[in-house]
């Protein structure tokens, strides 16, 4: 299997808003990433943490436990944390682990 | 001035030629010497004619030796009926040559050890190797003696003209061959010269092998612990350890021992794996009465990474429970906490049978472990094998499957969170009863058969069409022959990619 490469993407739109586009396989070997980065990401001024998975091709669970991990990082901060982009499979994913009950979804993605 | 036009006198010529620095012996036709100049007089002070071998053709040279020294001879034509005979002393150039050659094969000799001690990560092997290459080069016997494993017995293998043997000794033993038990305290080596080779103790060395001359012991430094000890043995009459010898054992030596620690530690942590991996392994399906059970469980090709898919059928008095789930996560941590959430379920199964009080039991335990991320997917199915009742609770977990004995593939409505991850400690269930009438069979599975990536372009998931599609065709047979069948479509599928850790449990009612 031909792996996509996991891609970081990290924007300011606004003041206080934090845009994350990631891309790739986001699984076991690549989570690694994102959790390393998440005490820089869940920093001092954030109050929304934007995240775009529409590109993200395959997300296994240390994938989704990094999501978690980020999402209950910017609850305690406290921050906003909502999904801005995402594809049906992960629209799926979320709903067989109940995930969304608990995230913020977008409306039209499911 | 006359003379320059002319040859040279014979006077002329012998002066010429008794100034040369190479020897120089002149024969007339009949081979009898007409001339030994002063270079060749010193170099063979007694009878010159018998280092002239006259079978050799003008032009050939050749060595030959006189006492301890080595004269290099080249027979010519001299003139037009002389012979000549050109000596030089050879003695000091092929010293240096020889010093060359054994210089290039103490560096072959490394390279060798390096190749053939990086082959393995077996300590037994690694051990044969050293001794197997210290014979010969470096010794007439070499024997590795092992860091000692227990602490009573201590192993070795040994290399010698009698083959490989290998046996153990008491650690108390050691003290009987000089030097030993302070290479394998790791105490640096000291000079063959004096470690005495009369007190060699018989089991040091084969049957047969007769007196020792010269012993070296040397440990083998492994990191920053001793990985064992070297002991080589020469026979009596033979070369002792010189310098060079030495040297280069100790630099073997360290080869050695870096290569035999490494595998030692490889073994330590394979063997903690494979305990670990042990929680994970599928146990053997009890046999209930009125029902078919079959489970394959396949493990991810990364061998090192130890996936984190199990299941388990719990018998009580009132049914199985069955159980199939996926921890966050691969390799030993993985392990650990597929090992508590199983034998956690096995204990609160002693209070507890109702699938819903039981996740809420499990996301608890799991938000108050130590260890983060101890997150899980989980299904349970607590099955009346009277009347084909079956309570589920999933969690996290794709929903399982029901296949009517008709063929028709429903997805059981029942879904939940993921365990052990939401802080809150909040989970919601959707817990669904099904019944299985004879010939119905319930499939749990992991996500790895539904998120097995291969199809014609090998980037395709196979999805939970594709699993219900196959499931469909599934109908009427035993449990054991629709898993072995899913099994196959997924492989064919995956078509020898790359796959994560499937799971699949069927139960069917068979009467």
């Amino acid at each position: 299997m031909e792996t996509a490469p996991f891609l970081i993407e990290i924007e300011n739109p606004e003041p206080g808003t934090t845009r994350l586009t990631l891309s790739g396989d986001f699984d076991y070997t690549t989570s690694g990433d994102l959790a390393a980065m998440t005490p820089t990401l869940v920093s001092h001024g954030l109050m929304m943490l934007e995240v775009d998975l529409t590109g993200v091709t395959f997300i296994d669970s240390s994938g989704l436990a990094t999501l978690i991990h980020l999402y209950h990082a910017a609850e305690e901060h406290p921050a906003e944390m909502r999904f801005v982009g995402m594809t049906p499979y992960i629209a799926h994913l979320f709903e067989v682990t109940a995930l969304d009950q608990v995230f913020n979804l977008p409306t039209s993605a499911a | 001035m006359d003379s320059v036009t002319h040859a040279p006198s014979t006077e002329v010529l012998r002066a010429i030629v008794e100034a040369a620095a190479d020897g120089v012996v002149l024969c007339d036709a009949d081979g009898s010497v007409v001339l030994v100049n002063g270079a060749a007089r010193e170099m063979v002070p007694g009878d010159v004619t018998s280092l002239l071998d006259r079978t050799r053709e003008p032009g050939e040279t050749y060595e030959t030796a006189l006492g301890d020294r080595l004269l290099r001879v080249r027979r010519e034509i001299f003139g037009i009926v002389h012979q000549a005979w050109y000596l030089r002393d050879v003695t000091k150039e092929t010293a240096r040559a020889d010093a060359l050659r054994a210089e290039r094969e103490r560096t072959q000799f490394l390279v060798e050890a390096g190749r053939r001690l990086s082959a393995s990560l077996n300590t037994r092997r690694c051990a044969r190797a050293t001794a197997e290459l210290a014979t010969g080069l470096l010794a007439d016997a070499a024997m590795v003696v092992l860091p000692p494993g227990g602490l009573r017995r201590t192993a070795w293998l040994r290399s010698s003209e009698a083959g490989l043997e290998e046996g153990d000794i008491p650690v108390a033993h050691a003290d009987q061959v000089p030097g030993l038990a302070e290479a394998l305290a790791g105490f640096p080596p000291v000079p063959s010269r004096w470690l005495d080779p009369h007190q060699a103790p018989e089991w040091l060395l084969p049957a047969g092998f007769g007196p020792v001359g010269h012993l070296l012991v040397t440990p083998l430094p492994g990191n920053g612990v001793p990985a064992g000890a070297l002991v080589l043995a020469r026979r009596e009459g033979g070369a002792g350890f010189d310098d060079e010898t030495e040297t280069l054992v100790r630099v073997f030596a360290a080869r050695a021992g870096a290569a035999i620690s490494a595998a030692v530690l490889y073994q330590e942590q394979s063997a903690t794996n494979a305990i670990l991996a042990g929680d994970l392994r599928p146990p053997p399906l009890p046999t209930v009465d009125g029902l078919e059970l079959a489970g394959s469980l396949r493990a991810a090709q990364q061998t090192a990474l130890i996936g984190g898919d199990f299941y388990d059928v719990l018998p009580t008095s009132d049914g199985p429970l069955v159980t199939l789930g996926d921890v966050c996560g691969k390799g030993p941590r993985a392990a650990v906490l597929a090992g508590q959430v199983r034998h956690s379920l096995r204990a609160l199964l002693l209070l507890e049978r109702d699938p819903e009080q039981l996740m809420h039991l499990i996301n608890k335990a799991l938000l108050s472990s130590y260890t983060p991320r101890s997150h899980v997917t989980l299904v349970l199915a607590a099955i009346h094998p009277g009347d084909g009742m079956i309570d589920l609770a999933v969690a996290g977990h794709p929903a399982p499957l029901l296949l009517r004995a008709d063929g028709v593939v429903d997805e059981v409505d029942a879904r939940g969170t993921l365990l052990g991850a939401i802080k809150s400690g909040a989970i919601t269930l959707r817990t669904a009863t099904v019944e299985l009438a004879p010939g119905d069979l319930l499939l749990l599975y992991s996500d790895g058969i539904t998120e097995a990536f291969g199809g014609p372009t090998g980037r395709e998931m196979y999805g939970s069409a594709r699993l219900k599609t196959a499931l469909a065709t599934c109908a009427g047979m035993p449990a054991t022959a629709v898993v072995e069948r899913l099994e196959q479509l997924n492989s064919d599928w995956l078509a020898g990619g790359v796959f994560d850790d499937r799971a699949l449990l069927a139960i069917r009612r068979s009467r």
